[in-house]
């Protein structure tokens, strides 16, 4: 596989962020999952670079929507996992996986 | 992403001043804003003029060198012909290097027309203000 396949750390937490948040995934709503399950403290100009890079990749697509005025008259930017983003899901898990099997892990 | 951002900050900013006050809450988007500063100012953008406006400046001073050299003309300044035929040449420069020719000439060629009797320095300055406009022109228009 070459080295540009495979998902680094928070490319991982963004796109399993993505794919919880169903059709409701953009960069806040990413940010603040991200930020209430892991305990991160993560910026949203972080979730938007990787999200950007992970679209170069083929790995989410994005859609725009109208301007809202709870967004400042702002439009939104809503992401999806393509099949090549859940591949590379079902991969990375099946790695840590198969790196983890048998070990045993002290507190 | 700049407007992707700033919407986003501004609809989360609303949802924490329920959550935490209105002081924490823009402690919070301050820290948001100057944390992400590097992702909305894009260090590639900002190096990305100067590359568009050396070569200019630099085939303006040969243009320069060119003229000084007819010995008739020695110590004349030199024609607005000259600067015209350099945007144009500039301006295919940027037509062949962005992925969005149409604008990028534009806009540089509206920001160097601008400065026509300027010296280098300000041809950069100029670049430097054409250049991201073009970039979010593009924006604007793939948005569309």
């Amino acid at each position: 596989m070459p080295k540009g396949e495979s998902l680094g750390e928070f490319e991982h937490l963004i796109l399993l962020a993505v794919l919880r948040l169903n059709d409701d995934a953009y960069g806040m709503r990413v940010r603040r999952e991200i930020s209430e399950r892991t305990g991160r403290d993560v910026t949203i100009g972080a979730v938007y670079a990787t999200l950007e890079r992970l679209e170069t990749k083929g790995l989410v697509s994005a859609a725009i929507s109208e301007p809202t005025a709870e967004r400042g008259g702002r439009a939104k930017r809503s992401f999806r996992v393509t099949a090549q983003g859940m591949e590379a899901i079902n991969r990375t898990r099946h790695e840590m996986q198969s790196m983890s099997e048998g070990l045993v892990f002290h507190a | 992403m700049i407007d992707f951002i700033l919407g986003d900050l501004y609809e989360e900013y609303g949802l924490k001043c329920g959550e935490r006050g209105v002081l924490a809450a823009r402690l919070w988007y301050t820290r948001q804003v100057l944390l992400s500063l590097p992702v909305m100012i894009k260090p590639v953008e900002l190096l990305r003029p100067p590359m568009i406006a050396l070569p200019l400046v630099l085939l303006d001073r040969l243009w320069c060198l060119v003229y000084s050299l007819i010995p008739l003309k020695d110590g004349l300044d030199r024609a607005p012909g000259f600067l015209i035929a350099n945007i144009v040449c500039g301006c295919v420069g940027a037509a062949i290097a962005r992925p969005s020719p149409l604008n990028a000439t534009l806009a540089t060629a509206f920001a160097l027309a601008c400065s026509i009797s300027a010296e280098p320095p300000l041809y950069i300055a100029a670049a430097m203000i054409a250049v991201p406009l073009a970039a979010r022109l593009r924006r604007s228009y793939e948005m569309a």
